[in-house]
């Protein structure tokens, strides 16, 4: 669906997007993360032909995005990070003109997603609040039904509410064949939505894979509750100790937990817990680390 | 505690920077135009014989004095600058002002940055008051330089001081017309209009006044008119600009007391309803149109009226000259043209409408800038729609807009000339009307070139290109260039039909270049970057 090769993207002096390799496959939700100014949207906007390429090459849809702009667009629908709405239009006008210049909507989907997302479609742009303006867009690009959607943090200055009305879209995105980029920094939209995950940082991909490859890979967190003396877990390989207070000790492990288990074989253990990190904790572990 | 003085001086900075280029530039051009127009007057009329005929002319008739306002003592330098620019001025410089002032005061309110300066240690009139100071700071350098451009023309001081100061007050005043209508009105485009509305008003009664036999006490009716009633150089009577002052400051004291009371981003009166239409959103030259289509309507009209009123003074101003021996030799110096009939005199004054149809072309160029700039663009191009399909449809929603104003210059002319029974034919008008387009078009395309090879200077190239053939064609006659140099200028090409035949040559040669500037621009347009601001 998308396959970026070695994309190198420079403003001036600044490398916004450093060499970026990236599949995205038919028919998956892809999380796209990273800090501010990672250079998300500098790679969502070459997918879109609306920036050229430093060097390297994507394709979307086996089309190029520079040269074969119509055909890839009428099949792409696009949500900006900020979509500012034109002022002097009302909601229905400026759905009508996206629609039209998108070269055809399903209108009945159309008149649907406005009333799941609670829109008053009668008022002006500037009348817009910047999630009412971000309705707007999501409505305009889901009712294109495009075969890929591109969404650069659609949710900013979504509502709980809507939050949910737009994952329940995705699913119904995902279950009808289409594929979606979405880009984020809402880690539990991603982790809710997305089947697969690239993370970015200063323009270059520090990992991708499925959210369980993502952990697999990466250290648990144990946390260990005694009474007694403390237990020794020195000279244990790939065992990292976080916090060690009153009776707890807290500590990431990568590998095995056998030599943990083993060494604790002397302690009065009260509470031993071992989990997963979340995707919070992993994604800031990339950067912290990297720091 | 002592008041903290920092904020509101912050503010001021900042707004200083909003306004500044504008600032710049009108002052240059105001200073250049008021020198020019006096060194012009000597080196036209350089002795008492010509000039006691144009004075006699203009004085006795008040359709002369319909647009420039008030003529008197047109046989002295200082009396004809006031005529020929000082009321041009006060209006344009007064546009400019209302312009700025519901740019920094409601413009910054409908894009939330006032948000963001209001939620610093500063009240709402502290803001107000200080953005006030910093507007009439600009309007000050505009008057400095009138002053200093009329001083280094050699007029009398006091003469010089009072035309600046008349027309530095009408700036202000307009400052603070607009700073109230700001306050009332919301969006920034609805506070323009409404400013844009009370100066239309203001002029179009002075227009009535000095045009009109009888009606000069009408004059008291209107600002405008008593910024005239100061007589510069010709009576110097100070007082009326107490007036103007007084009500300056009246205005600038309802536009704080309006401040107090409201909620940032509101106005007094509401958003009218809205009512969605679904036509002219097809496709991005039809939503161009639809966009585009209000304000290309305020030029024509604007050019159109001019228009009538050169039509109306035609016959005229083609006898004075045929009776004037001095004004004959000035005549065939300026233009080839033949003034002894009225059909000469438009052919001339046709060639002089060409500037200001060109720069609304690069307007035309500047407002798809601006739908680049906020970003409008990049969810058009991110639909089923090509770079050169939205450049080429703004661009010829832009041209045609030059053609439809020039068409209606060239009809409203002829009917002025009708109404005065000129028996100057349609036909011919309207070849006027054309002959200007190749010259208009070319600015218009010099506008597309530089929107695709630097966007950000659209408006800056393609506006600076007419100011600066303007002030090439008004200082270079004067200084009597060579020939080379005013050849420069597209608009010296163009030759004054109907009574010449048009230059082919050069209409042929402009239009290809226009054509070569449009495709750079297209194909420039394709190779960047959508960019922002």
């Amino acid at each position: 669906m998308i396959r970026i090769d070695r994309l190198t993207k420079r403003f001036g002096s600044t490398v916004a997007l450093d060499a970026l390799d990236l599949e995205v496959r038919d028919g998956e939700v892809f999380g796209f993360l990273g800090p501010n100014g990672a250079g998300k949207t500098t790679t969502i906007r070459l997918l879109l032909g609306l920036l050229h390429p430093t060097s390297g090459e994507a394709t979307v849809l086996g089309l190029d995005p520079w040269r074969d702009v119509v055909a890839l667009h009428r099949r792409v629908a696009y949500v900006p990070g900020e979509f500012n709405a034109w002022p002097q239009l009302t909601g229905t006008e400026t759905l009508e003109l996206l629609g039209r210049l998108h070269g055809g909507v399903d209108e009945e989907y159309r008149a649907l997603l406005v009333k799941r997302f609670d829109l008053d479609v009668s008022k002006r742009g500037r009348q817009y609040s910047k999630g009412n303006r971000q309705k707007l867009a999501l409505i305009a690009a889901l009712s294109t039904r495009a075969e890929l959607l591109v969404l650069d943090e659609p949710t900013s200055g979504l509502d709980p509410l809507m939050e949910v009305t737009f994952r329940d879209c995705v699913g119904e995105a995902k279950g009808r064949g289409q594929t979606v980029f979405l880009s984020s920094h809402i880690l539990s939209e991603v982790e809710a939505v997305c089947d697969r995950v690239g993370i970015l940082r200063a323009g270059r991909l520090v990992d991708q894979g499925t959210l369980d490859d993502l952990r697999h890979l990466s250290a648990v967190t144990l946390e260990i509750e005694y009474t007694g003396p403390a237990p020794d877990l020195g000279g244990i390989d790939g065992l990292e100790t976080i916090e060690h207070g009153d009776g707890v000790l807290r500590c990431r492990l990568q590998g095995s937990p056998d030599p943990v288990i083993k060494a604790l074989a002397a302690t009065h253990v009260t509470n031993f817990v071992m989990r997963e990190p979340s995707l919070e904790e992993l994604f800031l572990r990339y950067y912290r680390d990297a720091g | 505690m002592p008041a903290d003085r920092r904020p509101a001086r912050a503010v001021v900075r900042l707004v200083r920077k909003q306004v500044s280029r504008g600032a710049y530039a009108w002052a240059s051009i105001a200073f250049l135009t008021v020198y020019a127009t006096a060194k012009g007057y000597t080196a036209t009329y350089p002795d008492v014989n010509g000039r006691q005929k144009i004075a006699a002319l203009v004085q006795r008739n008040p359709a002369f004095q319909a647009i420039n306002g008030v003529a008197r003592r047109l046989d002295t330098p200082g009396g004809y600058v006031t005529w020929r620019v000082g009321g041009v001025l006060m209006v344009i410089v007064a546009a400019w002002a209302a312009v700025a002032t519901t740019r920094v005061l409601r413009g910054e309110e409908d894009l939330g940055r006032a948000d963001t300066v209001r939620a610093g240690a500063v009240t709402g009139p502290q803001v107000e008051a200080a953005t006030l100071m910093a507007l009439a700071g600009a309007v000050l350098l505009v008057t400095y330089l009138v002053f200093a451009g009329l001083l280094a023309a050699r007029l009398a001081v006091a003469g010089s001081a009072l035309l600046a100061a008349a027309i530095g007050l009408s700036g202000l005043l307009f400052v603070a017309v607009a700073a109230v209508a700001s306050e009332l009105f919301a969006p920034r485009r609805r506070a323009t209009q409404v400013a844009a509305t009370a100066l239309g008003v203001c002029f179009a009664i002075r227009v009535v006044a000095d045009g009109t036999r009888g009606l000069t006490w009408l004059r008291w009716c209107t600002p405008l008119g008593w910024a005239e009633e100061t007589h510069p150089f010709t009576g110097n009577v100070l007082w009326p600009l107490l007036l103007l002052a007084v009500l300056t400051a009246a205005l600038a004291g309802v536009a704080l007391g309006l401040q107090r009371r409201r909620d940032v981003g509101a106005g007094a009166f509401a958003d009218r309803p809205a009512h969605s239409r679904l036509v002219l959103l097809g496709s991005p030259a039809r939503f161009a149109v639809r966009s585009e289509l209000s304000s290309v309507a305020v030029w024509s009209a604007s050019v159109g009226a001019y228009a009538v009123l050169v039509g109306l003074l035609a016959k005229d101003f083609s006898s004075f000259v045929s009776t004037s021996r001095g004004f004959q030799d000035v005549a065939a110096r300026l233009a080839t043209a033949t003034l002894t009939r009225p059909v000469g005199f438009l052919a001339l004054i046709f060639t002089f409408f060409a500037p200001p149809i060109a720069l609304m072309g690069v307007f035309q160029v500047g407002a798809a800038r601006t739908e680049e700039a906020d970003g409008h663009a990049e969810v058009v191009l991110a639909t089923a729609v090509t770079r050169s399909r939205w450049l080429l449809g703004r661009v010829a929603v832009g041209a045609g807009a030059v053609v439809v104003t020039s068409l209606v210059a060239g009809l409203l002319a002829w009917t002025g000339t009708a109404l005065k029974g000129g028996g100057v034919e349609l036909g011919s008008m309207m070849r006027a009307s054309l002959n200007m387009l190749p010259a208009a078009l070319l600015f218009l395309a010099l506008a597309v070139a530089t929107f695709g090879l630097r966007p950000r200077l659209t408006v800056a190239v393609g506006a600076g290109a007419v100011a600066a053939t303007y002030l090439l064609q008004l200082i270079g006659a004067l200084v009597k260039a060579p020939t080379w140099v005013l050849d420069i200028s597209p608009f010296h090409h163009l030759a004054a039909v109907p009574i010449a035949p048009a230059n082919t040559t050069a209409a042929t040669v402009m239009m290809t270049v226009a054509a070569v500037l449009v495709a750079v621009g297209v194909v420039a347009f394709n190779r960047r970057d959508v960019a922002g601001l």
